[in-house]
């Protein structure tokens, strides 16, 4: 269980950082002067963050991820139910590979 | 009489908004993220275990890995910090790394603002530490439902907190021998996850200009620049491509 010094630095210095980046958002936002436009821009963060998550790690899976994550947002859109979405997502996914 | 609780009413009728519903912090908003949380954490445990063995195969010990897993919880540059884990460790490049890959929870962070900002300071700052990439979406996916409990950054953050210093421990001590997560497929659980929770942020075809761009871009970037920078210049890019494109965002 021993620690060694410099790694304790380093992980310090990287719970530091991470703790920066949770914390730094809410308190930047703060400090902008509040406006409607900025309220939008804040808005459409969420959907935008998601498309440049799902976007390379779908086409990262291939094109049997890219079908599979089709179907998962396309049963989402209809049916809102978030897990079961995703258990036919990985389903589909797990299936298409697993065919001969 | 003036009621308390009128002027977020009015506000809630005026404007189907995320930015109107009121905020609370509850023991039964924790539980509805630990129920959310724990299939995720599951899904997760095999990250968890792959970490702890090539954290070991990188040369940290057991107590470094649990402290690590323990005070940084952040899987993307837990993995990349060990490609850099070889002495002298170089602190600044590890350090500046971490700060890096991590720069998306600004922007996740900066999303749940408005509805933050209306917490007392403490529980503000104990939900944000629990912000991952999975508790802040489950969080706008609770959010967009009109429930207003911030306490499920809690529920379900705390939940995949102790999976993963949990696992990240059973995976050291494990060592070597652990099926890749990538060989299995079960690794696509999180892209669909995501997927699920882009849909739901879904508002009709206006939408697609700011999802098209931020996916783009995130490809272009994750393809041309080191690991981390993808996210970030991606939503900002889609984001500001849905602003001037007159997307409200609601």
């Amino acid at each position: 269980m021993g620690i060694d010094p410099r790694s304790l630095l380093a992980i310090m210095g990287m719970a530091m950082a991470t703790v920066a980046t949770r914390l730094g958002g809410p308190w930047l936002v703060a400090r902008l002067p509040p406006s409607p436009r900025l309220a939008r821009w804040l808005r459409l963060l969420p959907g935008t963050i998601l498309a440049a998550i799902v976007a390379p790690a779908a086409l990262d899976s291939g094109a049997f991820g890219v079908a599979a994550a089709v179907v998962t947002i396309v049963v989402m859109i209809r049916t809102g139910r978030l897990l079961i979405a995703a258990a036919l997502g990985l389903v589909v996914y797990l299936v298409l590979n697993a065919l001969p | 009489m003036e009621s308390p609780t009128s002027a977020p009413r009015l506000a809630a009728t005026r404007s189907a908004s995320v930015d109107s519903v009121p905020t609370v912090f509850t023991l039964g908003g924790a539980m509805a993220g630990v129920r959310l949380g724990l299939p995720i954490a599951l899904a997760g445990s095999v990250d968890g275990l792959v970490y702890g063995s090539l954290a070991r195969h990188a040369g940290l010990g057991l107590g470094e890995v649990i402290l690590a897993s323990g005070t940084v919880y952040a899987g993307a540059a837990q993995f990349i910090a060990l490609n850099l884990w070889s002495a002298p460790l170089p602190l600044a490049t590890i350090v500046l790394t971490t700060f890096v890959v991590n720069a998306r929870h600004l922007l996740m962070g900066a999303s749940l603002q408005s509805w933050l900002a209306r917490l007392p300071s403490t529980r503000r700052f104990t939900a944000l530490l629990f912000l991952t990439d999975e508790s802040w979406a489950v969080a706008e996916h609770e959010r967009a439902a009109g429930r207003a409990d911030a306490a499920v950054l809690v529920g379900c953050g705390g939940v995949l907190y102790l999976f993963w210093v949990v696992t990240t421990a059973v995976g050291h001590l494990l060592g070597g021998a652990l099926p890749s997560p990538h060989s299995t497929g079960l690794d696509f659980a999180f892209v669909a996850l995501f997927a699920a929770l882009l849909a739901n942020t879904w508002n009709g075809p206006r939408r697609l200009p700011a999802w098209l761009v931020a996916g783009g871009i995130a490809l272009a970037a994750a393809r041309w620049l080191p690991g981390g920078w993808h996210i970030l210049i991606g939503a900002i890019a889609g984001s500001l491509v849905g602003l001037l494109g007159g997307d409200d965002g609601n």
